[in-house]
């Protein structure tokens, strides 16, 4: 693996910091460099790209190459997968909104209208259902290591039994 | 379009695979993995073998089942779904009602052995032999094909198997 440059937008920075990092590196490892405040609070995303980068993934395996431009962000980005469509939407949101606000969004970008028998749960750990933690912020979620890695399931029931 | 209380009707077998293909695709993108990460394995243009795990709430024990999709009434129609002896790949009603879990009190899902003597139905509306027996359903829950596709059938059934419904298999394997 090779050194390379990328830059990385930061809030309150007027300009972009280079950082050279090796193209395997851990994205973790990068965020430490630039997170202006405590780093679990903040993000890095590829300029044009609609899906954070994972703090454990590697530069290399998101595409992020020599020059690239990040942007590290304050708050976290979220994705929600609905279960019947396999449809799935992206977005950021601040660690004081609640998940009832992010739900409320992710249904308004999936273009579907909440239907009763939903359930959200934890798109890993599906056993747990989510429902009781709506009133919660993200804030108050990571204190409680609930879903940790922001990936939702918006379970669709069905008929039966 | 798939109606209640109406015997399914077969795709073609083109507009099937495509639409299992284009299905496929999305499935897996959004699952972040291939086939073989996932250990589906896809046998001929209309078949799809998936291993789920099921969990017993309080149990250290882990079951291991395997569902076979078929897609010959795909997209209209849900696929077809079984739980099959990993060994033969088949439903064996004599023998193989080990490979089946038992899913209890659960108002979105039941695995029939042999529903009123027509075989084993996954009754789940996500399952074209739901549709098969006529069963009742709610006007909400007919599979819809513009906003469902065979994904929504193993999340239902991944689901089901780690949830407190899940008790378990039906019958103990043999030693």
């Amino acid at each position: 693996m090779n050194a390379i440059e990328i830059l990385i937008d930061i809030p309150g920075a007027q300009e972009p910091k280079a950082i050279t990092a090796e193209s395997d590196a851990v994205v973790i490892e990068v965020l430490k460099k630039v997170a202006p405040g405590p780093v679990e609070e903040f993000y890095l995303i590829i300029e044009g790209d609609d899906k954070a980068l994972g703090n454990e993934e590697r530069l290399h395996q998101r595409g992020v190459r020599h020059r690239h431009r990040l942007h590290c962000r304050h708050g976290l980005h979220v994705e929600f997968i609905d279960s019947a469509s396999s449809d799935a939407v992206h977005f950021h949101v601040e660690w004081h909104q609640t998940l009832q606000q992010a739900l409320t969004e992710a249904y308004s970008r999936l273009k579907e209208a909440p239907k009763p028998d939903d359930e959200l749960v934890c798109e890993k750990n599906k056993k747990v259902s989510l429902m009781p933690y709506l009133n919660k912020t993200f804030h108050e979620l990571r204190k409680e290591h609930i879903c940790p890695d922001h990936k939702y399931l918006i379970r669709r029931g069905s008929g039966g039994a | 379009m798939a109606k209640a209380k109406q015997q399914p009707v077969l795709s073609s077998p083109l507009l099937a695979k495509e639409a299992f293909e284009r299905d496929l695709e999305k499935v897996l993108k959004r699952r972040g993995n291939s086939l073989s990460d996932l250990r589906w394995e896809r046998l001929g243009d209309l078949c799809l073998f998936v291993p789920v795990i099921g969990r017993v709430p309080g149990s250290e024990t882990v079951d291991q089942y395997l569902v076979k999709l078929e897609f010959g009434y795909y997209p209209e129609w849900p696929p077809s779904t079984i739980f099959v002896n990993p060994n033969t790949r088949s439903y064996d009603l004599a023998k193989d009602k080990c490979w089946l879990p038992s899913v209890v009190d659960c108002t979105e899902f039941r695995v029939h052995d042999n529903y009123q003597q027509v075989g084993q139905v996954v009754c789940s509306s996500v399952t074209l032999e739901f549709y098969k027996v006529l069963h009742d359903v709610k006007p909400e829950h007919v599979w819809n094909p513009e906003k469902q596709n065979f994904g929504h059938t193993i999340y239902q059934v991944e689901w089901a198997l780690n949830s407190s419904f899940h008790k378990g298999r039906q019958s103990a394997l043999a030693a």
